[in-house]
């Protein structure tokens, strides 16, 4: 795996997570407690001996570059490789703005992929949760002589993620022979997770060839317009994975969390990797009560949590209730508070003795800093 | 050559604490485990940078391995840096001699060379067994303005106990006239801290005197300080007002963990954004609490599993708590696991042990006063076992 380079496209907008990508890019979504969405991919990476990546950014990119640092949490503070954010360079020729950004966002970064001296490039979106040894990734695309190859669920039939997603049809020798992007009615139910494997110089070459005629659509114009003609291949993701794509399903995860089986296979031995807070570890007081909740460091509990995820440095006041919500880092609960099926951003204040009370089906999220 | 640096830190992390027990059996003092996430050391070493001190030297000896791994470039205290930061200073090998190190005077003398590379007007010598958080810069401040010789930062204590510590006699401007180790019949409150600035000329004149003294017990508070008093230097005692506890006993580590409970009484304050205490991170999911567990009055750190009843007590990161467990009054470190309907009560249980079900370790103590049982890191409670209160296990039961 150190011949690959990882590259993680931390900008793909994403308009379903409503007030959450507003003030950053969707892989820096605070995500679980104390991670960002793009720390999964990261620490894939870095667990399956990448030790060369670079994060492509579009805008709003200041809380990802704070976040990542210089790569020390991830221990890609290397002389040799080691992690690079790329932000986004402004290229007269292309300033269109079309497709999916993914092949105006590689164009900007040619520089880096020619010179990162690697032979494979592995691509992947920052919105994917999921624990993936992409060595076994790279074994299959060798194994198979293909063009690229590009990673996807089974067997997805949710209605609401049609439109927001590429579906592939797999053959059985693991061809990918055809491509839906966002499909009305369901065509095909083998969801794409915006992973891909290519060698470098392949890619370069597509890159550019695509530029050259215009074609500035990942999805539409390189894997549905050449499926027919290369090779490209699927390779299945095995065990539990979400593609974080709306705020129903950044919802249902934390949900999902809360289930010891899937958190050990989200987390297990402590694989993923994030920046650290130097913070104290939670209180409890006499008054907490707490039933089926995961909670960070930082926190102070004095009142009543249920089924929730709360995130570092929370403090929930004497009498207050919060359930089936998921608290983001630094919010206030005030005491005697009732908070149910809300996604409050960080720094979001509740004060004492409001009521804040969504749907299950309809989460409320509370952007960052506001206070009620 | 290194930049000059006017202040820089010895910091002495070699003792055993032999009266830590088990808890020390593996581990030197400093890195005994301490308030959920920390280990001792952290509290001298994020003083020290939080006090604007960014090159310590850290002088071990007794089982270090644990300690230097923990310690590393220094990263967690923001010490890894290119002039200064953090060394760690093991005893070692010359030309002519070698010797461990036989005392804290002794250790801090052996690396005078490390000293000398930075050139420094002071040295603050600590010791990295006590938990408290004070501003060293306030105490250099006072040093200066005072133009001492040495400065020792004292701490009023009840005068019931000041026999119990090295004594500080002090004129009205706070210059110590007279130093007395453990006295019967204390004439003053002011007990020393371990903490100690010295000009270092001054000092270093006076460790290669007692160095070439065959007589010396080569200690600070034996030696150095009482032969400094003699030969008329000036020394100064600083008052420190705040949180200062010596985790050297069972006793008084157990008090110390209970105080972080409640800051309020205590004045052991940890979440002060101004002055973190700084520790290595582990790389741990958030905690677990599920339907069955209580939680009471207790902290709890990063990637514990909470099942069963918690109160009072303080949990580390990585431990296990199954259903219908009960922890009360008690301290449990990384890594333990507590079986379903196992009992532990006014415990220390080190890192790695696990007690199996329905085991019950330890008693709330009784008429006759504290009796804390420890479990020795590694140890497993078979099932059903009953670890008497005030036990300190060691082997397999």
């Amino acid at each position: 795996m150190k011949e690959t380079t990882g590259i993680i496209l931390a900008q793909e907008k994403c308009d379903a997570l409503r007030e959450l990508t507003q003030p950053r890019t969707a892989g820096s979504v605070p995500f679980g407690g104390r991670y960002r969405l793009i720390d999964f991919t990261l620490s894939n990476m870095v667990n399956s001996g990448i030790r060369t990546v670079g994060v492509v950014t579009r805008n709003n990119y200041y809380s990802l570059m704070d976040h990542l640092g210089t790569g020390k949490e991830w221990d890609l503070n290397r002389k040799k490789g080691g992690l690079t954010i790329l932000p986004p360079s402004l290229d007269v020729n292309m300033k269109r703005n079309t497709g999916d950004g993914k092949i105006e966002a590689l164009y900007g970064v040619l520089d880096y992929i020619r010179h990162c001296g690697n032979k494979y490039i592995l691509l992947a979106d920052a919105n994917v949760i999921a624990q993936v040894n992409y060595q076994e990734l790279l074994e299959y695309h060798i194994e198979k002589n293909a063009y690229m190859t590009a990673v996807y669920q089974k067997d997805v039939f949710d209605s609401k993620r049609f439109a927001n997603n590429t579906f592939i049809q797999v053959a059985d020798d693991g061809r990918i022979i055809d491509v839906a992007v966002h499909q009305g009615i369901q065509l095909h139910s083998d969801m794409l997770l915006g992973v891909y494997i290519i060698e470098r110089e392949l890619l370069e070459f597509l890159i550019c060839q695509c530029v050259a005629h215009d074609k500035l659509d990942f999805e539409r114009d390189i894997l549905q317009g050449m499926a027919s003609d290369l090779d490209i291949y699927a390779y299945p993701i095995s065990g539990y994975a979400q593609k974080i794509d709306s705020v129903d399903t950044f919802y249902q995860v934390h949900r999902d969390m809360l289930n010891p089986d899937v958190q050990e296979a989200m987390f297990g031995q402590g694989k993923v990797l994030t920046k650290v807070r130097d913070e104290v570890p939670t209180y409890y007081s006499e008054s907490s009560c707490v039933k089926n909740s995961m909670i960070a460091d930082g926190c102070t509990i004095e009142g009543t949590v249920e089924n929730s995820v709360i995130f570092r440095s929370v403090h929930i006041g004497p009498g207050a209730v919060v359930r089936n919500s998921v608290i983001m880092q630094d919010c206030e609960i005030g005491a005697n508070s009732v908070v149910e099926y809300c996604i409050t951003d960080k720094l979001v204040t509740i004060s004492e003795g409001r009521h804040m009370i969504g749907a299950e089906t309809y989460p409320i999220v509370v952007a960052k800093g506001s206070k009620i | 050559m290194l930049r000059k640096k006017e202040c820089i830190a010895m910091l002495l992390a070699g003792g055993q604490g032999s009266r830590l027990s088990v808890l020390t059996k593996y581990v030197a003092k400093p890195a005994v485990p301490f308030g959920g996430k920390y280990r001792i050391i952290d509290f001298p070493l994020s003083n020290c940078i939080n006090s604007g001190i960014d090159t310590v030297g850290v002088l071990t000896q007794y089982q270090p391995l644990e300690l230097n791994t923990y310690i590393g470039n220094g990263q967690p205290w923001d010490l890894d840096r290119n002039n200064g930061g953090v060394a760690i200073l093991p005893p070692y090998m010359t030309s002519t001699r070698g010797d461990w190190y036989k005392g804290t005077a002794n250790a801090v003398c052996q690396n005078i060379n490390f000293i000398e590379t930075y050139d420094p007007e002071y040295v603050l010598v600590l010791s990295g067994d006590h938990v408290y958080k004070m501003n060293y810069d306030w105490m250099l401040k006072e040093h200066k303005a005072a133009e001492a010789d040495c400065t020792i930062a004292v701490i009023n204590v009840p005068i019931e106990e000041a026999s119990r510590f090295g004594i500080m006699n002090t004129h009205e401007d706070g210059t110590i006239y007279e130093f007395e180790e453990k006295p019967k019949n204390p004439k003053s409150t002011k007990a020393s801290m371990g903490v100690y600035i010295f000009n270092w000329k001054v000092l270093k004149k006076y460790l290669i005197e007692d160095d070439a003294n065959p007589e010396s017990k080569n200690d600070f508070g034996h030696n150095i300080i009482p032969k400094m008093l003699a030969d008329g230097c000036k020394m100064l005692a600083y008052e420190y007002k705040g949180y200062w506890k010596d985790v050297g006993t069972i006793d008084s580590l157990w008090e110390s963990n209970m105080d972080v409970l409640n800051p309020a009484q205590s004045g052991l304050v940890l979440t002060d954004p101004n002055w973190r205490i700084y520790a290595k991170n582990p790389s741990q999911p958030p905690q677990y609490v599920a339907d069955t567990a209580v939680l009471n009055h207790s902290m709890v750190a990063e990637g514990c599993k909470v099942y069963g009843t918690v109160e009072n007590s303080i949990i580390f990161y990585d431990v296990e708590i199954k259903k219908d467990a009960v922890v009360r009054n008690s301290i449990i470190m990384p890594g333990a696991v507590i079986e379903s309907g196992a009992v532990i009560e006014h415990t220390i249980i080190a890192e790695g042990v696990h007690v199996k079900c329905g085991a019950h370790v330890g008693a709330e103590p009784g008429p006759d006063g504290r009796k804390i049982t420890v479990l020795g890191s590694g140890v497993t409670v078979s099932e059903g076992a009953t670890v008497e209160a005030g036990s300190i296990v060691d082997a397999e039961l």
